[in-house]
């Protein structure tokens, strides 16, 4: 250890013990630290979902999910009887082929690992039409993270999906990466309908019935909830989609077991 | 050009309210902004979100300690590493060392309110690691060496024309005003760097006590680049950031959002717990956790706690008639302008001499209070303020004066009677022509040089009252 780190240790056990005595003392003083106090501290023990619809079927919250999406930019695909989700995936991406014209990359897929995405038969269809899913291992590694950053698709599935803001949850676990969500240019969601859930509020209510809450957020060491395709409206209030993140983000929703 | 945010407050004011282009950009787009705003609460139940919000925030400074406590027991065992500081130059401190010993040459940030406080760019500039700001309009504003004017919409007080001159200068890019342009640019020019970058620096929205997760909001995409690409991700948080569970945060994030830019949702929530494990392919491997102070527990010690409950969306801007004519950069050299700003930039502050005018920088209106999604009584807190300021007799002492002068007037009905007369005979003596006076004598001067001063009435009002009745005795005769 360096004289710097011990000293920076020293600081912040110092810095811990007068930020937390002062903090009691202002707070345990008779003179309340508010000028306002509207609650003195009472909070009900639940809260009012913010966004809520009166639809409940898979059927509906599939449809409402998907406007939902599609209201802030994204758009989405519901399969039907006696389709593949394999194919779906595949219309989708020639489609993409048809604005980029990139050839270099155009058989690349970055993706989450096949067993993960739980569709039968995706990695051989896309392979018998020239498309190959590529799952990176460690991005901290200087060729993956170059091939990785170079592939203009990706796909993954998704945690949970909720309908009313067109929200999904990806999670960052094994076999599940964060960069095919991130880097590419283009974002493929496979959504079971089982996983849609009306609105974020419902899905954490769920996790908190389950007692998994602590662990979905602390196994994932980050679970990030996605509303539709990467935008600012830095420069005069104007939309432009793809900033940083992907600029399309294109649902596949679909009936389980597949 | 940019206003001098250093220059005294009022030649501050005098400058941006001359500026017809920044005045013009930034109404246009406050009054977007609260339109969108507007429509995203109506089509809720925003009391009860209101009422809700509020009950979490005021529930999580009353129990500071407990929650900060819980947070660092859970982010140590989620494997952060959790550090604390009193001030920005401690901050500085324990980011230059976590720089140094992991030998950073590149640093990447999200967008983040408490790295503008502490200034965090030039202290790790100082030791060689070249910072970047992502999130495009912090991008913007760094190229143009300026600090933000708002804290969601940092560029606001910028036409498309400035920052196309702007890449046109620093990134060698073709003239354009379309806004999708050079946006690409700035796209492929910012994925190079985190790419590389060997840190990634964020804020923090909220902190999750139970879980030790830490939220950030974004929807350019670049609080997740930055907290999942480099190997290293260094979260800064003002200590007020933390709430006890979840749901607070799930409710909280809506909140801003509908309330900062009228969405129902961002399009990025990223909720960090930890490194990344083992079998994990991204994610960094080290994260370090700043509970940063400087000088919130100040803010409560003087008995404003309530603005400790702030989470940033900046709707009290967008609809401040003040803000809208000023700008952000009229507030002065601080990271919060507008109605909360006005309160936190004082308050933060060892020395009262700066932002001591602000509180006095609003008409009271109000709009900012029904506005707060977590019901900051803004004016309330702004009265108050005035109040101490005027008591620690740092406000203007001819004005002290004239007030006490006015106060003693009006407690002696004859020598206020005397002072009516004069003040009509000043009136006669001064012309009829004009209702107005151009300009008074020094000292008097100080207040026409801003002001339009009204000439006094012709006669008092006792003489105005008397005459009345005579008329009025005299029409009840002739009716008889």
């Amino acid at each position: 250890m360096t004289l710097e780190t011990t000293d920076m240790q020293s600081l912040s056990r110092i810095a811990r013990k007068s930020i937390l005595d002062k903090l009691e003392k202002t707070l345990n003083r008779p003179q309340d630290p508010f000028k306002v106090s509207e609650t003195m501290g009472v909070r009900r023990p639940h809260l009012t979902p913010v966004t809520q619809v009166e639809e409940n079927s898979p059927e509906q919250l599939a449809i409402l999910f998907g406007e939902q999406l599609k209201a802030v930019s994204g758009s989405y695909h519901i399969v039907r009887e006696g389709e593949g989700v394999a194919d779906a995936v595949l219309r989708h991406i020639s489609q993409i082929h048809k604005y980029e014209n990139n050839p270099e990359c155009k058989n690349k897929i970055l993706s989450w690992n096949p067993d993960v995405l739980n569709v039968s038969d995706l990695s051989e269809t896309l392979e018998r039409n020239n498309v190959e899913l590529v799952v990176p291992n460690d991005l901290h590694e200087e060729t993956c993270r170059t091939e990785a950053s170079s592939i203009r698709v990706g796909i993954t599935g998704v945690e949970a999906a909720m309908a009313t803001t067109g929200t999904v949850s990806l999670g960052n676990g094994p076999g599940m990466n964060r960069a095919a969500s991130l880097l590419p240019l283009h974002h493929i969601l496979l959504v079971p309908q089982e996983r849609l859930y009306q609105n974020v509020e419902s899905w954490f209510e769920e996790l908190r019935k389950q007692k998994i809450i602590r662990e979905v957020l602390c196994d994932r060491s980050q679970l990030s909830l996605v509303t539709g395709p990467s935008k600012s409206a830095d420069i005069e209030l104007t939309l432009t989609l793809g900033v940083h993140g992907p600029r399309t983000v294109h649902a596949i929703i679909y009936r389980a077991p597949y | 050009m940019p206003i001098d945010i250093d220059a005294p407050y009022k030649s501050r004011i005098r400058e941006a309210l001359s500026d017809s282009n920044v005045r013009g950009a930034v109404n246009r787009a406050m009054s977007q902004l609260a339109d969108r705003r507007e429509k995203a609460v109506a089509a809720i139940d925003n009391d009860t979100m209101r009422d809700e919000a509020r009950e979490i925030r005021e529930h999580s400074i009353r129990n500071l300690p407990k929650l900060l406590r819980e947070l660092e027991v859970n982010l140590t065992r989620n494997g952060c590493k959790v550090h604390w500081a009193n001030t920005d130059i401690e901050a500085n401190h324990i980011v230059k060392t976590i720089a140094q010993t992991c030998g950073t040459k590149t640093a990447i940030k999200s967008k983040s309110m408490v790295t503008e406080e502490i200034h965090l760019n030039n202290s790790l500039q100082e030791i060689g690691v070249e910072v970047v700001e992502t999130d495009l309009g912090e991008y913007i504003i760094q190229l143009a060496n300026e600090p933000p004017s708002h804290i969601v919409a940092p560029v606001i007080h910028k036409r498309a024309e400035d920052i196309s001159k702007l890449f046109q200068k620093e990134l060698g890019m073709e003239p354009t005003l379309d806004p999708a342009i050079m946006c690409e640019a700035a796209r492929e020019e910012l994925r190079k760097y985190f790419l590389k970058a060997d840190m990634g620096i964020s804020g923090c929205n909220f902190a999750i006590a139970e879980t030790g997760t830490l939220c950030i909001i974004t929807n350019e995409g670049n609080g997740r680049m930055v907290s999942s690409l480099p190997p290293v991700h260094v979260i800064i948080a003002g200590i007020e950031k933390v709430v006890s569970r979840v749901e607070d945060a799930v409710l909280l994030w809506q909140a801003a959002t509908r309330n900062a830019t009228g969405q129902d949702a961002s399009v990025y929530f990223s909720m960090t717990s930890g490194p990344k494990k083992e079998d994990h392919a991204d994610g960094p491997k080290e994260v370090h956790v700043i509970l940063v102070d400087n000088a919130r527990t100040n803010v409560m010690e003087k008995g404003y706690a309530d603005a400790l409950m702030c989470i940033r969306c900046g709707a009290c801007m967008d609809v401040c008639p003040v803000y809208r004519e000023i700008g952000g950069h009229a507030y002065g050299r601080t990271a919060y302008p507008g109605p909360i700003g006005s309160i936190l930039t004082p308050l933060m502050n060892e020395n009262l001499n700066v932002g001591k005018d602000l509180p006095f920088a609003s008409s009271l209106c109000g709009a900012c209070r029904d506005a707060c999604p977590v019901k900051i009584d803004l004016p309330r807190l702004l009265l108050e303020l005035r109040n101490d300021l005027s008591k620690q007799k740092i406000t203007n002492p001819f004005q002290t004066f004239l007030v006490k002068s006015f106060t003693s007037l009006l407690k002696r009905p004859k020598r206020y009677l005397t002072m009516t007369k004069i003040a009509t005979l000043i009136s006669k003596l001064s012309g009829t022509k004009t209702n107005t006076f151009a300009s008074l004598p020094s000292p008097f001067n100080r207040w026409t040089r801003s002001r339009v001063l009204q000439k006094p009435s012709a006669k008092t009002f006792r003489e105005i009252r008397e005459e009345s009745h005579k008329q009025l005795k005299h029409k009840d005769q002739e009716m008889g």
